[in-house]
């Protein structure tokens, strides 16, 4: 990118769209109806376009028109989707299927398709269906609780955010056909690895085939700000993907090879939200070698981005979604200078922590330090790790001989590196809360990494980047 | 800052991206306050569309249902002036649920907006163009079922929170579980004390029940209590 005079359209278009769109999404959500949400998404679109380029290069006109008009109408659509109030029954009788079970307090949350779209209902761990039974069930239907306090937490975004639409009392349940498809394959799956695997590693396996969090594990890891390596991600799908690669040689077998693996994979993990975005992002990125014109990891993770809006415009609220988004957006801007400076990772792995910690905060109350240096050995490490913890549970699932020496080696593995981050921990036994100038440094260096992956003049960079974190920090 | 460039287009695009900029502040700016207070902390019946719910419950006292093949119209707030009405189709239709329907529709427009007849529809059974009202419940039976449909003027009484239930005899008198005491309360079937309490408490609390399946959320009432008294309550304010 030594020309960078050409501006946003011909280096990140999709980021341009996805701006527009997380703009009127938000103004949507405090109150703005969706024609001026729109008005402003278009207005915010142009300005970082407009300040942006320098020397436009010939049929740019076109393009920015294009850009523009796409940002538009898919602003005004995505608001007017979001403000679709669905008509359900008070109460409703529907056959349906457990999509997600999964802890909740004392209970268990279940997400039900039903007749009237998703629902959300609690229950008691005896009597909640595994994961994918066809359910037959009478249920009183109520609204989600919104947040008692600003930034408390809000019901009703998180469920909407999974494509609930709402809450159930069930009246009557009654299971009607067992766990089938990709649904069994967990349960079998997760039966496997909790039976034939000692604690660490199935900790491990189960979140990193599954999504399934140990609560234990994520404790430890969230107090050593290396939690996300247990959610499935870019990280995840790009080791797989590294794998799958190496399996052929042919070009186009390799490619329709790693997207069926990794899309059979990301079904496997449930969907979550950072494993999908890597998913979408990889298949963009493949087309584009198919193609001959691939397209830059920084414009893939917004065209991915987009492309999960259109699929739920409720992901906008979705912490996953957002940090996922962050995170890659911020690795992939930052990804230049990595590749040009030898203190690269270091620079890449604090921007992450930087940008993604205010919202992490919120979420959690606080970002350890511990993190910031932990991540550095972490993700390294972890994609050497992984894949050893998944090679070492093999013999273990097949019963082969020596299984236990091995997963007993590999648990060892585990259990030094669970010590080593302990004691980095105890050395920096500080956190981070949210606080204003936390978040103005999180946005401004994140725009000023969007910027200049998206191909704006270096000197115009601190310009754009404190233009937008001004927008961002004054009505967000 | 943005001193890069030089020629005239160049400036021209960074003072047009400024405009544009400036445009959307003052966008954001003059809206807010009017439309841009944060939603969270407000109640839920405030923020979020308000579920079309209640429409299935009675609104008063019973009172005598000449006829056994009643479909209730049960408005709850009755307001003179809507632009739009609230119904609830169910039966033999493609969608059954609850609709926004134009004021002054009938019930052909109703069955429209439940997707039509299904194949055992009998249609015949209801008069499709009779008039419809606000908060009205249409039920469209099946061939062979008995062809039942009735416009109720202000106030009918049936419930019908559970289409195909028994419904209290018109003898029998309806707990309002807004205006209950505790003695009227422990009349319910499965309601004792401690639940009677919990209902006035909840609703002491949390202000007026809305409908029946309100009382799911009361401490001590489950699915089977709720099944029990659900015929037999009424939410009139």
């Amino acid at each position: 990118m030594s020309n960078r005079r050409n501006g946003p359209l011909s280096y990140a278009p999709a980021f341009v769209t996805l701006l527009g769109i997380c703009f009127s999404l938000y103004v949507s959500y405090i109150g703005y109806p969706p024609l001026i949400s729109a008005v402003i998404s278009v207005l915010a679109a142009s300005s970082w376009v407009l300040t942006g380029t320098l020397c436009p290069v010939s049929g740019w006109n076109t393009s920015f028109a294009l850009v523009i008009l796409l940002t538009f109408a898919a602003s005004l659509l995505l608001n007017y989707r979001v403000g679709f109030d669905p008509q359900v029954p008070s109460t409703i009788r529907s056959e349906g299927r457990v999509l997600q079970n999964r802890q909740w307090g004392r209970r268990r949350a279940l997400l039900i398709s039903t007749d009237h779209g998703k629902m959300v209902a609690y229950s008691h761990p005896s009597v909640a269906p595994a994961e994918g039974s066809g359910v037959s069930l009478r249920a009183a239907v109520f609204d989600f609780k919104r947040a008692d306090k600003k930034d408390g937490f809000d019901e009703y975004l998180y469920w909407r955010s999974k494509g609930a639409v709402k809450k159930i009392i069930l009246l009557d349940l009654t299971v009607t056909s067992p766990p089938a498809g990709i649904y069994r394959w967990r349960n079998f799956l997760e039966k496997k690895i909790r039976e034939d695997l000692p604690e660490l590693m199935s900790g491990y396996m189960l979140a990193l085939t599954l999504g399934i969090r140990d609560k234990k594990l994520a404790e430890r890891h969230r107090e050593a700000g290396t939690v996300h390596l247990l959610a499935v991600s870019g990280f995840h799908v790009g080791i797989l993907a590294a794998f799958a690669g190496l399996i052929l040689k042919r070009r186009r077998l390799k490619v329709v090879l790693i997207s069926l693996v990794v899309w059979f994979y990301i079904a496997l993990a449930g969907f979550p939200a950072g494993g999908v975005r890597a998913g979408i992002m990889l298949q963009i990125y493949l087309l584009g070698l198919f193609l001959g014109k691939p397209s830059s990891p920084f414009n893939s993770v917004s065209a991915a981005g987009i492309i999960m809006l259109f699929w739920n415009p409720w992901a906008f609220h979705d912490i996953g979604w957002r940090l996922s988004m962050l995170a890659a957006l911020t690795i992939c801007a930052v990804a230049g200078i990595i590749k040009e400076n030898k203190a690269g990772i270091l620079i890449g792995s604090a921007a992450v922590w930087f940008v993604t910690a205010p919202l992490i905060a919120l979420a959690f109350g606080k970002v350890p330090v511990a993190g910031l240096v932990l991540n550095i050995a972490a993700i390294p490490l972890f994609a050497i790790i992984f894949p050893i913890v998944l090679f070492c549970s093999l013999p273990a699932f097949f019963g082969l001989p020596f299984s236990l020496e091995i997963a007993d080696m590999c648990e060892y593995l585990l259990e030094s590196w669970d010590i080593l981050s302990e004691k980095l921990v105890e050395m920096m036994q500080w956190n981070v809360v949210s606080t204003f100038p936390l978040k103005a440094f999180a946005v401004i260096l994140f725009f000023a990494a969007a910027a200049y992956a998206s191909g704006i003049s270096l000197k115009r960079i601190p310009g754009a980047a404190l233009m937008f974190s001004l927008l961002v920090l004054l009505f967000a | 800052m943005f001193g890069e460039g030089g020629n005239r287009r160049n400036y021209l695009l960074l003072i047009l991206g400024l405009v544009c900029f400036v445009s959307a502040a003052i966008l954001l700016h003059s809206f807010k306050g009017r439309f841009g207070e944060d939603t969270a902390g407000k109640k839920t019946v405030d923020m979020m569309p308000v579920m079309e719910d209640t429409i299935d419950v009675s609104t008063s006292a019973p009172a005598a249902v000449s006829s056994s093949q009643a479909v209730s119209v049960v408005p709850v707030n009755p307001e003179a002036e809507k632009e739009e009405w609230v119904v609830y189709i169910t039966g033999s239709v493609k969608k059954p649920g609850v609709y926004r329907i134009p004021t002054g529709s009938r019930i052909y427009n109703a069955l429209e907006a439940a997707g039509g007849f299904t194949a055992d529809a009998d249609q015949e059974a209801v008069n499709l163009a009779a008039m419809l009202q606000d908060g009205a419940h249409v039920k469209f039976p099946s061939k062979g079922e008995t062809a039942t449909q009735q416009q109720a003027p202000a106030g009918p009484v049936q419930p019908t929170s559970n289409a195909g239930s028994k419904g209290p005899k018109a003898s029998e008198v309806f707990i309002n579980i807004n205006t209950a005491t505790q003695e009227d309360l422990e009349k319910l079937p499965g309601v004792g004390p401690k639940t009677a309490r919990s209902i006035i408490d909840h609703r002491e609390k949390n202000g007026a029940y809305k409908r029946a399946e309100d009382l799911l959320l009361v401490k001590g009432i489950g699915p089977a209590k709720y099944d029990a008294v659900k015929n037999l309550v009424t939410v009139e304010q």
